[in-house]
């Protein structure tokens, strides 16, 4: 099995179109061969339920995730498709020509399930809101930075002047800042967020949930894309357990889930079952520790890299063989891809050269593994840990740690050499991942590296509207990575929906999360 | 003049009683425990991107900060007036969330001990009259196996044979009995086989020794030189002076099942309050747990009261005080 399958197969053209600030005015329709019908209702079964309706509390834009509930009631007022492009998802479009001054869009007739209509004003009550401290968004402080410099034009105009260029603004919209509740509903909640109610105008509405178990939610007849949504019912289901999520799937008990191939094994070939590529990328990771410890030195990363043989490495975490291991931080089918620069490659005798290197430094190679205790992971430590054991002058321990306890271990008390979270993180556009991963204080950069060259580099390409020189500084960014090694990336793949083969609609967005006003029950098999 | 219940109703007041300190230590562990687990509900709430001064804020709004004796004490007076709060994130009524949920372990507990005592107690009579014969043997092993058999493990192995394979039976969840009878028991098979395996292996152990024991007895003897059947004095002389040791297992069982229960609920997804328990501990949902707490410590001391009476109650020889 190869892992390398074409990503983006249009990305220079839609990065084209990125860079000019365009977005399309219809979203995309799902390629299907069988025709949409309207009734019946579909079952999807996530790993745990959300903690609130707060359309300002984003965050996990993955299948399953917290974010793929609230878009079933508010709606993305845009977002990124699978390509990387913006679309107009709630809104018509947000476009800009100079990447300073941006336009919101709004279409025309759109009103909250509560009546209040879905206006100009309204996004902009939210956005307000979301910058206000007090809302505890953790887009807030970025929210803040434009917040001030929105100007309602028309009902269905919204003008924000930004306080410097930012040709990724509405990327970040998508990810940051995409759902919008009706104002009248927030007002009365104040900053009591149990009393926030779930009032959008998105393509579904809650009719009951049910903490910890799931939700029933049923088609919002005023939704502003007639027919759609096709589903009288959708109802999600909460199933913390991977092997019952997938055999509640195999059996009929519910229509999909979310997962990767290595999960499924063999349940993938059971009769009426199919299973169906989010075609994202999303990258494997361990952090190296900046701040303590033998990782400060780059010799040490370079050996970490050099020691383990990347392709087995992943053969042990997932159990299923023919992984190859990814250059560098974009894949081959990116086109930011700089097949130049590429991290280091499995090389025993150097890996061990350096390793005695630092010890007649009196750096001895010893290496404090980080991660949490399930299966999957404990394998990928062991592994990792029975490697390094083997060179000479090198020891590795495992730490296992709560899931809920690793980002404060690693990202605040900094209590690790190298540590490992699970699941492939979305990789699928540039930004904003790669910043919070390599920016100075980023949220995702628990190695806490800090690369003056490397912020520069990042704000350059997110500050032009020119495609070459994004690839330029995206370029220069990799080489920087395969210098710096600021992170270890040890695999990269795809997100799977494990499904009921008669599931028509399938369109991912964003970070893989289901367009679900497309979804829609065929007469027969129909997934392709 | 007292009436013959009267005894009975003390001993259960008594105990009952007993159990009030019980309680209140282990609502207030729970509470000062959930100090120590990681992350907070202000971080569940704000997600994985918040600060650690807007997790602070709203664990201040909230009231989350305060040391734990005085979220004790606010817990404790709320619910001496009925009130036992509003789940964390759905904001439900825990009440009524937890009538929903326990209504469902019961049944299903219920159900495993019926099907247990039904299948186990037969056959430990049979085998108690059969004693040191092949079938007896056979049986012997079979249920040391079965007692070897961890919940987690027969949770799998039934699952992947009955749900998989076969396809007889669900997979995971749950329907609830007067929505769909047929469809409830149909989910309710599954779980009750697994909590089965270990409890027919541990009640025909139990009951055949004891059965064995009363078969040695001279009343016994006694009988047959009387002329009565096997199965009458097996029935009639054999199973009444045996079941008082068969209660104190039934007692027991309890704890087993519902710890059981954890497992079977998470991993059939059953809204039980096993699995609630699970989420709501994960969850940091401390109304919820305190509530589930309450809950299952009445049960214990209930069963562990109704199965003292019951020896009075099944055995003359003794006394209820």
């Amino acid at each position: 099995m190869s892992m390398r399958r074409p990503v983006w197969p249009t990305m220079s053209s839609a990065a084209a179109l990125l860079a000019l600030g365009l977005s399309f005015t219809a979203p995309l329709a799902p390629a299907s061969a069988a025709e949409p019908a309207r009734g019946g209702e579909m079952t999807i079964i996530n790993g745990s339920d959300i903690k609130g309706w707060d359309p300002a509390v984003t965050n996990s834009t993955y299948p399953g995730g917290p974010m793929d509930v609230l878009d079933a009631i508010y709606g993305f007022i845009v977002y990124v498709d699978v390509n990387g492009v913006v679309q107009g998802g709630m809104a018509k479009s947000l476009t800009s020509d100079d990447a300073v001054t941006w336009t919101l869009k709004l279409r025309d007739g759109l009103t909250f399930t509560d009546g209040t209509p879905y206006d100009a004003e309204a996004v902009k009550y939210n956005w307000e809101r979301a910058a206000d401290p007090d809302t505890l968004a953790s887009a807030g402080t970025w929210a803040a930075t434009w917040a001030g410099g929105m100007e309602v034009v028309d009902p269905l105009t919204l003008k924000i002047t930004l306080p410097a260029p930012n040709a990724i603004f509405a990327q970040q919209v998508a990810e940051l800042v995409p759902f919008i509740a009706s104002p009248k509903m927030l007002e009365a909640a104040g900053t009591d967020k149990t009393k926030l109610q779930p009032v959008g105008a998105g393509a579904f509405t809650l009719e009951s949930w049910d903490q910890g178990i799931g939700m029933t939610l049923a088609r919002n007849p005023d939704y502003w894309d007639a027919p759609r949504p096709y589903l009288d019912t959708l109802k999600f289901k909460i199933i913390p357990e991977t092997n019952s999520r997938i055999s509640t799937v195999v059996q009929g008990g519910a229509t999909m889930m979310a997962g990767y191939t290595y999960q499924f094994g063999n349940n993938a070939e059971a009769p009426g079952v199919a299973t169906k590529e989010i075609p994202i990328r999303g990258i494997y990771r361990g952090y190296f520790n900046f701040e303590n410890g033998i990782f400060q030195d780059l010799r040490a990363r370079e050996a970490f890299y050099a020691a383990i043989d990347r392709g087995r490495l992943m053969q042990a975490y997932t159990q299923t063989k023919g992984y190859t291991a990814p250059d560098n931080y974009f894949g081959e089918s990116s086109a930011y891809f700089a097949p130049d620069y590429k991290v280091p490659g499995y090389d025993p005798e150097k890996a061990q050269e350096l390793i005695d290197e630092l010890a007649a430094d009196g750096k001895p190679f010893e290496v404090n593994i980080v991660t949490y205790p399930n299966s999957d992971m404990k394998r990928l430590a062991e592994y990792v840990q029975q490697v390094i054991n083997a060179y000479d002058n090198a020891s590795a321990k495992i730490t296992e740690v709560a899931m809920a306890n690793l980002r404060d271990t690693c990202n605040q008390q900094l209590a690790y050499d190298v540590c490992f979270d699970g699941g492939a993180l979305v990789s699928n556009g540039a930004e904003p991942n790669i910043s919070k991963l390599l920016g100075t204080g980023g949220a995702l950069n628990w190695s806490h590296y800090s690369s003056p060259e490397m912020d520069k580099l990042l704000a350059a390409a997110t500050e032009t509207v020119d495609e070459a020189e994004i690839k330029a500084d995206y370029a220069e960014a990799q080489k920087l990575f395969a210098e710096d090694l600021p992170f270890y990336i040890f695999g990269e793949d795809h997100r799977h929906l494990l499904l009921r083969d008669d599931t028509g609609g399938v369109v991912n967005s964003n970070g893989g999360i289901l367009q679900k006003q497309y979804l829609f029950v065929c007469d027969a098999a129909c997934v392709e | 003049m007292h009436s013959s219940a009267t005894p009975y109703l003390k001993a259960l007041g008594t105990r009952l009683l007993a159990g009030i300190p019980v309680l209140l230590l282990v609502t207030f562990a729970a509470t000062a425990l959930s100090d120590l687990m990681a992350g907070s509900a202000a971080q569940a709430i704000l997600g994985e991107f918040a600060t650690p001064e807007q997790i602070a804020q709203l664990n201040a709004a909230y009231g989350y900060d305060l040391p734990a004796w005085q979220r004790y004490l606010r817990w404790l007076g709320n619910a001496l007036q009925g009130d036992l709060g509003h789940t964390l994130y759905s904001q439900q009524p825990v009440a009524q969330v937890l009538f929903d949920r326990a209504l469902v372990t019961f049944e299903i507990a219920f159900a495993a001990m019926i099907f247990s005592l039904a299948v186990a107690v037969p056959l430990a009579l049979a085998m108690a009259a059969r004693a040191g014969g092949r079938l007896d043997s056979a049986l012997r092993f079979a249920a040391s196996a079965m007692l070897a058999v961890p919940t987690f493990v027969s949770v799998v192995v039934l699952s992947l044979l009955f749900s998989i394979f076969l396809r007889w039976l669900p997979a995971t969840g749950w329907v609830p009995f007067f929505d769909d009878p047929l469809g409830n028991l149909r989910h309710l098979i599954l779980p009750v086989m697994c909590l089965s395996v270990h409890q027919v292996a541990y009640f025909f152990r139990v009951a055949r020794n004891e059965f064995l024991a009363t078969l040695q007895q001279d009343f016994i003897a006694s009988a047959r030189a009387k002329g009565f059947s096997t199965r009458y004095i097996l029935w009639h002389h054999v199973l009444r002076p045996s079941l008082p040791q068969v209660l104190t297992v039934m007692g027991l069982s309890m704890t087993y099942l519902l710890g059981g229960s954890f497992i079977v609920e998470s991993f059939f997804a059953i809204p039980g309050i096993g699995w609630t328990v699970l989420s709501a501990v994960q969850d940091h949902d401390l109304a919820m747990v305190q509530a589930i707490l309450v809950l299952t410590v009445l049960i214990f001391v209930l069963v562990f009261a109704l199965v003292d009476l019951g020896y009075a109650l099944i055995d003359p020889r003794v006394e209820v005080k």
